[in-house]
């Protein structure tokens, strides 16, 4: 081992193969990442050229190369994209419903040509690939059904947040803007065995315009066992309610669950229900810290109504009522004096 | 003569047996991190960003940032947390004891006026002077207290914090707009699973203006130093970081851009100040909890540059910093010992740490070993200058491999940077052997030394110095 000069034993002619492989695929390597830049830009903008002029009428979709169509058809270029997709749609469909069908990242963008093409497969073939329940899948089927504003993909995307294959808070946010649509859908969702459906039905009637179905959806929700259920009716109230509602709203307030009570202080808010403003103050003394947030935020959204009933529970015998009472009187900014009267302790203290 | 010739030839064997398994981790890792990189990538392209960012449903977040000293940048920092594009958030700048003008920038900036909050104090933390809100910004909050370290902060932070879920960064780092958007739309897709997210940040000698019209990060500082750092960053989040996240041993949330779900901050105890530095501490506590108790969870990088945060300008300031990194390495590393090898630890006690211990713990070691044999070795002549060199110049040029796989997994998902910066950032790459790990072997070598004497200090660097000022 010790022979001088020798070590390490390794042929020399081995070593300098070695350093000239290495130094090669450095080479190689820096040479593709920047020239695939430069490829890649270049690429992108004539794809946004053939977009600009697919979109003005200035150019034919016919005229171009399916492998550049299918760059813009499955781009963000808008109205350039579904006449690249429709041009690809007619010169053939088969292929790219075999691509739809098949495994692997290609199965997206087939779906997505094929719906922006207006295949009158497209649908179909979403709805096996949802069947698939592969979560890259399933997420690709959202986003496309979601660029649709039709029935069927209104549809897809209620069973798919019945399904629950994909987060339903996912598929739930792509519903928002179809509610005033889907009403009587989602009511009738509002008694689905499953709590999670109906939390997201509730949620979602949120959305939806003022109608008397809603109210009473809510009102039956607001017994159920799940509080869950409860709270997502409370927040159902806190836009739907009225008048009528008020003895709801405040049974909810006196919820055993604390987020429920949360979720019915900042309803009452929300509703600008100043009649319950006084329960709503009550909350200030919540052992719960979630709830004494939401009645302070709630106190302050009520406006004069939600100064007196804090006003008055400055004097309340629980320090925590106090305490959130001078916050909410600060938030009003009419009694600057607080500050500096209860600034010295600002921490509430532990256990609650 | 020839024992000293035989120590020294054994002593590069078990060095170059060594390397050949550092090496060979990073190689497999970076096969996994760019498998990642790709599923992420494609999994991105199925996301309405637009709907997610528009809508009430998406899940609200406290953004929280200790700050200590941050005079120069803090105002620009502020601005960033305030300005990112998300439906609602608010933010908690913790203002931990400054005792430069930082908290008088702030006010200045942002018209501060005190505020009475009663919050609960969930997490113990130094005494709270007084808490503030803007006049302009609705939701910003500014907490002043006594100095207690940044976990302490952050822990402050906590006690305000109003929403489900709290990104902790750090308060010379400039978020890039999309940045929350992009590490909750991670989280958002499993929300039952998924309880930290964290992502790569950039770094330059002045953040503030580091980025473009947009706030994005685009521009690499023009000094050298900062550039290997910039490097650093890239090769420690793209060619591990992603792998780890595939294997769910993503053992560093970092500091500058952590999110978390609240209640599983909660759980484990807020951020611990009995470290010197409280980032990877956190992330090995939740997952010793979780694994220990068998639960479902992951903890995610994201393939993305979210923001850049103020790196070192200078020698000095560099090897104090990463000084403190080697120590909490080693403090959390013989903290959750532990977890090696354990099965019920699964990929983080198999995979995780042993690969934190090998490439990180006993890095400095075999780092010394082999510049004292090298050294030795030549002047002895028990080594042979020409293979040496050669073997030294292919472990330079297998360290500019990895840094240009890293760069081109950055480069396809941000396309940040100018063609001539790309250019840079890989002829850097070789160099990396010789001009920048001696410094960083430096730092590792101080800081293991100041473990074994049991020093908990921060030892922050001084803030560059702006090129206006």
């Amino acid at each position: 081992m010790n022979g001088a000069g020798r070590f390490p034993m390794v042929p020399t002619s081995l070593l300098t193969a070695a350093v000239a492989a290495l130094g090669a695929a450095w080479l190689g390597l820096a040479v593709w990442i920047v020239g695939g830049r430069l490829v890649g830009g270049r690429r992108r903008r004539r794809s946004a050229a053939v977009a600009d002029g697919l979109a003005s009428g200035r150019l034919a979709a016919r005229s171009f190369r399916s492998r550049r169509l299918r760059l813009v058809a499955d781009g963000d270029f808008g109205v350039a994209s579904a006449r690249a997709a429709a041009e690809l749609v007619r010169r053939d469909s088969p292929a790219l419903l075999r691509s739809a069908r098949r495994p692997g990242f290609r199965r997206t963008g087939a779906l997505r040509v094929l719906a922006r093409g207006g295949s009158p497969a497209a649908f179909a073939a979403l709805r096996e690939a949802r069947a698939d329940a592969r979560p890259s899948v399933t997420a690709g089927v959202v986003a496309i059904a979601a660029e649709f504003d039709t029935q069927m993909a209104d549809r897809l995307l209620l069973e798919l947040l019945v399904v629950g294959d994909h987060p339903r808070s996912r598929t739930a946010t792509e519903l928002v803007p179809r509610v005033p649509r889907l009403v009587d859908e989602l009511l009738a969702l509002t008694d689905h065995s499953e709590p999670a459906v109906r939390y997201w039905a509730l949620m979602l009637l949120r959305y939806a315009d003022s109608e008397p179905g809603i109210a009473a959806a809510a009102v039956s929700a607001s017994t159920a066992e799940e509080p869950l259920v409860r709270g997502a009716a409370a927040r159902l109230l806190g836009v739907a309610g009225g008048s009528w509602e008020l003895p709801v709203l405040r049974a909810l307030l006196g919820d055993d669950v604390f987020f429920v009570r949360a979720h019915a202080a900042r309803a009452v808010g929300e509703l600008g229900a100043q009649a319950l403003a006084a329960d709503v103050a009550a909350l200030l003394a919540d052992e719960n810290w979630w709830t004494r947030a939401a009645a302070k935020e709630s106190l302050l959204v009520l406006g004069p109504a939600g100064l007196e009933a804090a006003l008055a529970m400055r004097g309340d015998d629980d320090r925590f009522a106090r305490d959130g009472a001078s916050e909410v009187v600060d938030g009003f900014g009419r009694d600057r004096d607080v500050h500096g009267r209860a600034g010295m302790r600002l921490v509430e203290g532990f256990g609650r | 003569m020839s024992i000293a010739r035989e120590a020294v030839q054994w002593t590069v064997l078990v060095c170059l047996g060594y390397l050949l398994v550092v090496y060979g981790s990073f190689l497999v890792m970076i096969g996994i991190s760019a498998l990642e990189e790709r599923l992420r990538r494609s999994r991105r392209r199925l996301e309405s960003f637009a709907r997610v960012r528009g809508s009430e449903l998406t899940i609200p977040v406290t953004i929280v940032a200790p700050i200590y000293n941050e005079e120069p940048v803090v105002a620009a920092a502020t601005r960033s947390f305030l300005d990112v594009d998300y439906p609602e958030f608010e933010v908690v700048v913790v203002n931990d004891g400054s005792t430069d003008g930082t908290f008088a920038a702030l006010e200045r900036e942002f018209e501060l006026e005190p505020m009475t909050r009663f919050f609960r104090k969930q997490y113990e933390s130094a005494e709270v002077r007084g808490l503030y809100r803007s006049r302009t910004r609705a939701n910003l909050v500014v907490v002043d207290k006594e100095n207690g370290g940044k976990a302490d902060a952050l822990n402050a932070g906590l006690n305000l914090a109003r929403y489900r879920y709290v990104c902790g960064v750090d308060g010379d780092t400039i978020l890039a707009p999309t940045s929350l958007l992009k590490g909750m739309r991670l989280a958002l897709s499993d929300p039952e699973r998924v309880i930290g997210v964290t992502g790569h940040i950039a770094i330059n000698g002045e953040p503030e203006r580091a980025v473009n019209a947009d706030g994005d990060p685009s521009r690499l500082d023009p000094r050298t130093l900062l550039a290997f750092q910039h490097l650093d960053y890239l090769r420690s989040f793209f060619n591990n970081r992603l792998g780890w996240t595939r294997l769910n041993t993503m053992l560093c949330a970092v500091g500058a851009f952590q999110i978390w779900r609240r209640d599983v901050l909660e759980e484990v105890g807020g951020f611990s100040t009995s470290f010197s530095c409280e980032d990877i501490e956190l992330t090995f506590r939740v997952h010793e909890r979780f694994r220990r108790e068998r639960r479902a969870y992951q903890i995610v990088s994201l393939p993305e540059t979210v923001g850049v945060t103020e790196g070192p300008d200078g020698v000095r300031k560099l090897v104090a910093q990463r000084e403190r990194w080697q120590r909490v390495i080693l403090e959390t590393v013989f903290h959750y010992r532990h977890m090696l090898f354990r099965p019920r630890y699964g990929t983080v006690g198999f995979v995780g740490v042993p690969l934190f211990v090998v490439s990180e713990v006993l890095a400095p070691v075999f780092e010394m070993l082999a510049l004292a044999a090298v050294v030795a070795g030549l002047a002895l002549h028990a080594l042979a200058l020409e293979p040496t060199l050669l073997m030294l110049a292919a472990l330079a040029l297998l360290n500019g491999l990895l840094a240009s796989t890293a760069v081109l997994l950055e480069d396809r998902n941000s396309r940040a940077y100018a063609v001539r910066d790309l250019a840079r950032l890989i002829a850097l790459g070789p160099l990396d052997l010789f001009c920048y790990r001696p410094l960083i072997f430096w730092a590792r070598a101080k800081g293991t030394w100041r473990f074994l004497r049991g020093d908990k200090g921060w030892h922050k660097f001084e803030r560059n110095v702006r090129a206006s000022a």
